[in-house]
């Protein structure tokens, strides 16, 4: 039964006007306290703060659900914006979408595709197995036996998605980092609005169906007949969802060995096709008894343009390289470094990407990288992501493809380090050798 | 001439049918019933074998449309197994879906005949005791299946869905959302709400309350009154006592 989700734009605006009430007031707990607190006990409080900030937020998120959630997921990602606190909070609602009824579903299913599902399908089963962006997926069997997924959009929901964000704009406003976090919702509103058509997510699929052809990994197939725009049926995937998949202890081979597919995954996809699949969240990722990989969920594939693509390849092979007039033009060339930047910010700029870049050199020193060996690896990336933050306000144009390479890539890291595998990240496109 | 069941049950549903077209093209007020009769491929006189008026024409149009849903939820496989709220929230889907093809039929009719104090009470009473009948069948399997409690208003409760309806249906003639995804969620939501209530039993509960508050105050007041009038009883009794001593 799905619960509580608040639908009514006044009724939202009234539980994210109580989640505004309740940051703000944290704000001013923490402003007011601050004089009388010594460094290390602001940095203390200030941890702190996040986390209640980061349980209010969710909290809030959690009773909105729908569009909120997903756009709280996606924020999950951009590590240089929130805080780890906020982080950790969000990284919990992946798959905690409430069950569209078995009501609903059906009456979706005979709007959308003319006739109940009874007259459709050999079997349907009206219970959701899992939840999907701005849905829930259904296990199915054709006339001619075939098994299916069927995933069913929320009803109305290109509609609220309008309104909910407006609603997070305001709801970001009395947060320290509101221009910041503005600059994502634009993004992820706009991420939503393509996600919802899916259409053109059955289009993505067939895509990467016909063009990524790798062995050890399964794209499923779409079934045009029984799809519209607000529900995609595919064939049926069998596997585990990652995230559950680790949980059932795997042994570090096979953790590798996932772990290297994930990895060949995104290589392929964005050196040979120009693709990324821009959501490395575990829970859109099977892994097959063998190991093999299916993918899931296609809303968010971007493509990018094949000039960026040699401009990305370029930056990683200069990483570490210490070139430094070299490492200037490219990334005035890719307008990360504005040509108006006063000298003395230019300079610290440009030597903060020198170690950014050094810094994910190290990936590909060696043959192998073993995250088990490095175990601070992230947190040294995020240092100097958190650095970042404080010059961000200079950064005025980012190549809008780099925000979602980014976010995937970064995403992917974050995994193997969780999975603590050691993989090969050197490859042909980044690395001088040929393999 | 005697003609089957059968040919009579299919005029009457002829009539309906040219009925709805014609009000559809024109309206209502417009349509004769010779149209009408006409329409249906019937004789003037004829028709009145069925209906006297129009307006009981309108009636039936809305009447048999309860038949067809209990047929539809007949059709659904694992209808039995769903949910109390699940039932009924797929009865006003299929409603809404059976009604859509004559959606502008019912822009020009339902509020007249269901909304305006209309003198024909006895003419609504047919739907509305169809409707009834299957809410209260949907109420009875679920207190079967222990999912709600036995419901001391369950007769209130029932007639408050018929209100719900016809809220639902002005609320689905005035949607204008892709789909009519709106009136769907407004469905979904209410019924949550409605289910929820139901299942915690606030009806009972209300009762219980009442219950408790009459046998506790009202009750105990009662003996108080009978102290006073004790009291009068007694000082009536002196006095009288009084007066024979005199």
């Amino acid at each position: 039964m799905n619960a509580d989700i608040p639908t009514g734009r006044l009724r939202r605006t009234l539980s994210s006007g109580r989640m505004a009430a309740r940051i703000g007031g944290n704000q001013v707990r923490y402003l007011v306290k601050r004089p009388f607190l010594s460094g290390d006990a602001q940095d203390a409080s200030r941890q702190e703060r996040d986390a209640e900030n980061a349980r209010i937020l969710f909290q809030g998120l959690s009773l909105l659900r729908g569009t909120a959630l997903k756009a709280a997921q996606m924020l999950s990602f951009e590590r240089e914006l929130l805080p780890e606190a906020v982080q950790q909070e969000l990284e919990k609602s992946y798959h905690q979408v409430p069950p569209i009824n078995r009501a609903l579903v059906r009456r979706m299913i005979v709007r959308g595709l003319g006739a109940p599902p009874e007259d459709l399908f050999d079997e349907f089963d009206t219970t959701a197995f899992a939840a999907a962006s701005l849905g829930q997926v259904h296990k199915a069997r054709s006339r001619k036996g075939k098994l299916l997924a069927v995933k069913v959009q929320y009803p109305d929901m290109r509609k609220t998605i309008d309104s909910d964000i407006r609603m997070l704009y305001g709801l970001v406003r009395p947060m320290p980092d509101y221009r910041l976090l503005k600059t994502a919702l634009d993004e992820i509103r706009e991420v939503l609005a393509a996600e919802t058509d899916y259409m053109r997510e059955a289009q993505n699929i067939r895509f990467f169906r016909d063009r990524l052809d790798m062995d050890r990994v399964i794209v499923p197939d779409t079934v045009p007949e029984l799809s519209t725009d607000r529900i995609l049926t595919m064939s049926f995937v069998e596997g585990q969802v990652l995230s559950q998949w680790l949980k059932t202890g795997p042994d570090r081979e096979s953790r590798n060995r996932v772990a290297q597919t994930l990895n060949d995954i995104f290589i392929r996809g964005f050196y040979e096709l120009n693709l990324i699949h821009a959501d490395p969240n575990p829970g859109n990722f099977l892994v097959r008894e063998n190991l093999d990989i299916g993918l899931l969920d296609f809303g968010c594939v971007r493509s990018v343009r094949p000039d960026f693509v040699d401009q990305y390849r370029a930056l990683i092979r200069l990483g570490g390289s210490g070139k430094r007039d070299a490492y200037n033009t490219l990334l005035m060339d890719m307008k990360f470094l504005p040509g108006d930047l006063a000298p003395g910010v230019h300079k610290e700029m440009l030597s903060l990407f020198m170690e950014m870049g050094s810094w994910v050199n190290q990936l590909f020193r060696s043959e192998y990288f073993d995250f088990r060996e490095h175990p601070d690896f992230m947190a040294r990336g995020r240092q100097i992501g958190s650095r970042f933050q404080k010059l961000r306000r200079h950064l005025k144009e980012l190549p809008p493809e780099f925000v979602f390479l980014d976010r995937t890539r970064y995403g992917l890291i974050r995994l193997y380090e969780k999975m603590g595998v050691k993989i090969r990240i050197r490859n042909r496109y980044e690395c001088n050798d040929d393999i | 001439m005697k003609i089957s069941r059968q040919q009579k049950r299919e005029n009457r549903r002829k009539i309906i049918r040219s009925l709805v077209e014609l009000v559809i093209a024109k309206d209502l007020k417009t349509a004769t019933m010779r149209e009408i009769a006409r329409e249906a491929g019937l004789g003037d006189a004829t028709i009145y074998n069925y209906f006297s008026t129009k307006d009981a024409i309108v009636y039936a149009y809305y009447e048999d449309r309860f038949d067809e849903v209990t047929e539809t939820l007949k059709q659904i496989p694992d209808f039995h197994t769903f949910t109390f709220q699940e039932q009924l929230q797929t009865f006003f889907e299929t409603k809404l879906d059976l009604l859509l093809g004559d959606r502008e039929f019912l822009e020009k009719t339902f509020k007249t005949a269901f909304l305006t104090l209309s003198q024909d009470y006895a003419r609504v009473k047919p739907s509305r005791q169809k409707f009834m009948a299957v809410i209260r069948e949907i109420f009875d399997a679920a207190i079967e299946a222990g999912e709600i409690e036995d419901q001391v208003f369950l007769e209130i409760s029932v007639q408050l869905f018929w209100e719900y309806y016809v809220g639902v249906i002005l609320y689905w003639l005035k949607d204008d959302s892709d789909g009519f995804d709106a009136t769907s969620i407004l469905i979904d939501k209410s019924l949550d709400l409605a289910a929820a209530s139901i299942r915690a039993g606030i009806g009972n509960k209300i009762f219980d309350m009442g219950v408790f508050l009459f046998k506790n105050h009202l009750l105990s007041r009662m003996d108080l009154v009978r102290e006073q009038v004790d009291i009068l009883h007694n000082i009536k009794r002196k006095f009288m006592d009084g007066a024979d001593e005199r």
